[in-house]
């Protein structure tokens, strides 16, 4: 990482020297804009907390010349490239790096994300299957190891979990699984032979499969599979239309980077933790925080020139 | 002892026949089977691939749940010049015009890079370097050769991507992080140049030596003969080369997919903007996709597979009609 | 006079195009074995290709009060931040995921985290397992009666908090993961079942087109198609195999999308043009004079087939058996479509998983892109790659040396 690092960070320079050059006091160049693909998570939290929902599922509707990127290419890019704009989930943000934007004069920071005021938000909401008797002799066991789950999510243990992994949630509330687990009896068996299916959103994934191995050494060693596929598919393989058991999107407990839609019930749902999008751009650039109407804007091009952002 | 007439008795005989018979129609089997994976290929990727155009798909949007999309235009989706107007998983107007052109823009350019380099490396591998160091890049394009596609998509995305944004900088130019048709263009050049190198030295080295001679007697210079006889005589091996080239930089998927910046819409003719291949566009979002935005690229793939056999079967024309040298 | 100074001078300069174009082949290889190495070198180590791609917890809590244990001997080299009270000492490196982690970096030999006991580990008799706590294990989190600690809040506050604690409830101990076992496990089978598939057909396909079959219009046409296969793209293979082999699949053997089985299916067809073709070179080059000789001995032409031509074509077949496991070793596109991309570290033939090449292809793509890992793997692939082409080479002096 580091040599990659260096080596980035020379040819940035390079190229920032040149670019100096022309851009002097006032910064002015046409936007770039990067988004994730249109099966992101984090494209689909962005987009609907800018209030472009339009834009969720939609490319045809972005500013012209748009480039779709991976996260790679986006921290790249505004690192390299002193107009793009781009976004990114608040834990990959590394502000020695690249510019975190302030939105609607708000930091992103963990505190600002927690008490409320930074708006530019999403939540990781889990959701269990209403039915569990496809799994027929396993169908209890399944079902109680999801609950027991989802219980451990709200532990100490499970909140320290997501907190490491970058997940945003209240450190200071939660009780201890020594106290949880007694609720849960079928934590006190040996479950090495039952595979836990978890999947739904791709932008839960690592924080999923950073709680799942604790989870498992505190429930009986159940074996955890993740497959995420993204938010849609949290419902669909729970409670929708790929939820059999022979389906290969079918899961136990699904997750979205999203709220559940109405056209997506379910009896047991909830919240595992928060994540804030950050607006992202290059450390050159002089803007400090961008307001919603002026993100949107930016996004579906009528807003084309960072001179038009500085007042 | 065994005497001959032990062994040549008649149900010998017979017996050797049926078992000839049995195994001969086994090879047969296999040979069938083998060659019948063409028609397997064709079939059912046009069975998935023609169904976009035939049915009516169920479209699925978390926003505003199921509803019923009508069947791909076949003709918008030939000349679209966008990929998706429209909401995914709500609208069936899909495009990929834009996308072949581009794919044929990058296929040139990377020929036009490669070419040069790879015809001069064979003809130094070949005549030109002491035999020794003819053997080292022997080796080298072997190994250049035997490099997975994601492994030049890895080193495209941590170095021609950075050389890309180094070379715009003395421009001014603003490039998306590096992700562009020239660093599509340099990558395929790269991985098409063991293979027309290759094609290339064998035609170069079989090169009657006689005509090199006569060459050399006449009084031109080792240098002049080899550009001027060897390579003229060689044209057609050369050729070959190119157009097995030109196969391989149309199919080749993952390490374009990760430098060509997925542009979304339009013909990119500018070497710094993004671009978009057909391969790149089916590789985009596959790791979760159902319904049509999957079977599509099944159609996509269609549409690769007549692009490559067009681009084949024109170039074999063109070759026949220039190079008046037929293949041996 | 002039004009032959003038053709030296010309001359020259060709022969340096020539010896400038000649030589970039050569700078792009070393570039990229300097950059992928340079990048990932790092990472290669007997645990990367052995371990779990996920990672396991171990809690441990110990019951005894904080003593005073004064840091002695400490010989590492990164900087060591430790708690006397417990005598545990932290240090900040990096994890396989480029993220920052604190690891233990030492353990006073008094410490009582030298016999710690596992908190969901227990013996025959019902009681908590012992574990020694050492320097190397990731911290991912930990409980005191004061505090909580986070892997990512760093190694001087984890030991400043440590030292504060008058009762260590909980340290959670997290394998290292993101191991490749799993991918290198999948790769093996997929080159073992496809070879298992491939080799049959094509040598027997071989062995028809040139022991067997007449020269006539049906062995033209097979033949083409056969040869048609050649210039197919890897992708549309991938298609292949998701239109046909995997619907196959679920169909007879209830499989649920892609599997190993699938790719494998996928992998044999993109081998047959390769294997057949080499089989086919090796015995167009076996002397007439041994098949005729064998058959005028008596033997039928089964027996000429199986005892004469083919053992005599092993060398050509092993070659084309060689560039095939190539082959296969460096899919992806294909396997992205007939397999799928789902990491796993328990590798079942009827369910999804990935091989190595698409393991990078899938950790180049995520939330969290690893590059470090994306070209730890690849030094991994291209070390086998170029070992393979060495043998092949071998081999192919071997059988030319054979025959003339």
């Amino acid at each position: 990482m580091k040599k990659f690092l260096i080596l980035l960070s020379s040819l940035t320079l390079v190229v920032g020297l040149t670019a100096c050059e022309t851009a002097d006091d006032s910064f002015a160049g046409s936007i770039r804009v990067y988004t994730r693909d249109t099966s992101s998570g984090t494209r689909a939290g962005f987009m609907e907390g800018i209030g472009f929902d339009e834009a969720v599922a939609n490319d045809a509707v972005i500013a012209a010349g748009f480039v779709i990127a991976g996260n790679l290419d986006q921290t790249n890019a505004v690192q390299i490239d002193p107009y793009a704009v781009g976004y990114v989930s608040l834990s990959t943000l590394d502000t020695n790096l690249f510019r975190g934007f302030s939105f609607n004069g708000v930091e992103p920071t963990e505190a600002n994300v927690l008490n409320g005021t930074y708006a530019l938000s999403r939540r990781f909401n889990w959701m269990l299957r209403d039915d569990y008797s496809v799994y027929g002799a396993d169908a209890q066991a399944y079902e109680q190891l999801s609950l027991a789950f989802v219980a451990y999510l709200g532990s100490r243990e499970g909140k320290a979990s997501i907190a490491q992994s970058g997940g945003i949630v209240d450190l200071s509330t939660g009780e201890s699984w020594n106290t949880l687990r007694s609720q849960h009896p079928i934590c006190a068996q040996d479950n090495s032979r039952l595979t836990l299916k978890i999947g739904g959103s791709d932008s839960v994934e690592s924080i999923a499969k950073d709680i799942s191995p604790g989870f498992s050494t505190n429930c009986g060693n159940v074996e955890p599979e993740h497959n995420h596929t993204g938010s849609s598919n949290g419902f669909r393989g729970t409670n929708g239309d790929a939820s059999a058991i022979d389906d290969g999107l079918s899961i136990h407990i699904g997750f979205a980077s999203r709220e559940f839609k109405d056209t997506e019930p379910a009896r047991r749902k909830g919240v595992m933790a928060i994540d804030a999008i950050v607006v992202i751009g290059h450390l050159d650039n002089p803007i400090e925080s961008l307001t919603k109407e002026q993100v949107k804007s930016i996004y579906d091009g009528t807003v084309t020139d960072w001179s038009e952002l500085i007042g | 002892m065994i005497s001959i007439r032990d062994v040549v008795t008649k149900e010998n005989i017979k017996r050797k026949n049926t078992i000839d018979g049995v195994t001969q129609a086994i090879f047969m089997a296999s040979a069938i089977l083998s060659a019948s994976f063409i028609v397997l290929i064709i079939v059912f990727i046009a069975f998935k691939g023609l169904s976009p155009f035939l049915l009516n798909y169920e479209g699925y949007n978390f926003q505003q749940g199921t509803v019923d999309l009508d069947p791909v235009n076949p003709i918008s989706f030939l000349t679209g010049s966008q990929w998706l107007g429209g909401t995914l998983g709500l609208s069936s107007d899909y495009g990929i015009g834009f996308a072949i052109i581009n794919t044929l823009i990058v296929v040139f350019l990377a020929i036009m890079l490669s070419v040069p380099v790879s015809v001069f490396t064979a003809l130094f591998i070949a005549k030109v370097a002491p035999k020794r160091l003819a053997n080292v890049m022997r080796t080298v394009v072997e190994l250049l050769a035997s490099i997975p596609s994601i492994i030049y998509g890895v080193f495209g995305l941590g170095i021609i991507t950075q050389f890309v944004v180094f070379v715009a900088g003395f421009f001014d130019y603003q490039t998306a992080a590096g992700l562009s048709l020239l660093s599509t263009v340099i990558v395929l050049s790269i991985m098409i140049l063991p293979t027309i190198t290759a094609v290339s030295e064998t035609s170069i080295r079989s090169v009657d030596k006689t005509i090199i001679d006569g060459s050399l007697a006449l009084g031109a210079s080792d240098i002049q003969t080899y550009m001027k006889v060897v390579l003229t005589a060689a044209k057609s091996g050369i050729f070959a080369g190119i157009i097995l080239g030109v196969g391989r930089a149309l199919g080749e998927a993952t390490a374009v997919a990760l430098v060509s910046g997925n542009l979304f819409a339009g013909i990119q003719l500018n070497p710094l903007g993004t671009t978009a291949t057909l391969t790149s566009r089916m590789l985009l979002g596959i790791k979760d996709t159902t319904g049509i935005d999957y079977d599509i690229r099944f159609s996509i793939g269609l549409v690769l597979m007549a692009v490559i056999v067009i681009t084949n079967l024109s170039l074999n024309f063109v070759m026949k009609r220039l190079g008046g040298i037929h293949e041996q | 006079m002039n004009n032959k100074a003038l053709r030296q001078r010309q001359d020259n300069f060709v022969r340096g195009v020539i010896y400038t174009l000649g030589s970039i082949g050569a700078l792009v290889l070393a570039t990229i074995i300097w950059y992928v190495v340079s990048n990932g070198i790092g990472l290669v180590s007997l645990d990367l290709i052995m371990g779990d791609s996920r990672t396991f917890n171990t809690d441990v809590y110990v019951e005894t009060a904080p003593g005073n244990y004064p840091l002695e001997g400490y010989t590492g080299e990164l900087e060591l931040f430790y708690s006397e009270r417990w005598g545990l000492g932290f240090v900040d490196t990096f994890n396989r995921a480029g993220n920052e982690a604190v690891e233990i970096g030492y353990v006073h030999p008094d410490s009582p985290f030298n016999q710690s006991l596992d908190k969901n580990g227990f013996d025959e008799f019902g009681n908590h397992l012992v574990i020694e706590v050492r320097p190397g294990f990731t911290i991912e989190k930990g409980f005191t009666d004061t505090a909580i600690f986070l892997g990512r809040n760093g190694a001087e506050q984890i030991a400043t908090i440590v030292n504060q604690a008058n009762v260590i409830d909980e340290i959670s101990i997290q394998s290292r993961g993101d191991g490749i076992r799993g991918s290198l496990i999948t790769t093996l089978y997929l080159i073992g079942m496809t070879l298992l598939i491939a080799i049959p057909i094509g040598v027997s396909t071989a062995i028809y087109f040139n022991e067997i079959a007449k020269r006539n219009r049906f062995t033209n046409t097979i033949r083409t198609m056969v040869d048609l296969l050649t210039g197919v793209p890897s992708i549309i293979y991938g298609l292949l195999g998701a239109a046909l082999f995997i619907p196959l699949l679920n169909n007879t053997i209830q499989t649920a999308g892609g599997s190993v089985i699938s790719g494998a299916l996928t992998l044999a067809v993109i081998l047959l043009p390769t294997i057949i073709k080499s089989t086919e070179e090796a015995l167009k080059v076996i002397s007439n004079d041994l098949r005729q000789g064998s058959l005028a001995l008596g033997a039928s032409k089964t027996q000429t087939i199986f005892k004469v031509v083919v053992p005599s074509a092993v060398p050509g077949i092993l070659t084309g058996v060689l560039l095939g496991v190539g082959r296969i070793i460096g899919e992806s596109a294909a396997l992205i479509y007939a397999t799928g991309a789902a990491i796993k570290d328990e590798i079942i033939l009827t369910e999804r998983s990935t091989s190595l090449a698409v393991h990078i292809w899938t950790v180049m793509q995520g939330e969290k892109p690893n590059f470090e890992l994306a070209s730890a793997i690849a030094i991994i692939i291209l070390g086998v790659v170029f070992v393979m082409n060495f043998v092949i080479k071998l081999l192919a002096k071997r059988l030319s040396k054979a025959m003339y």
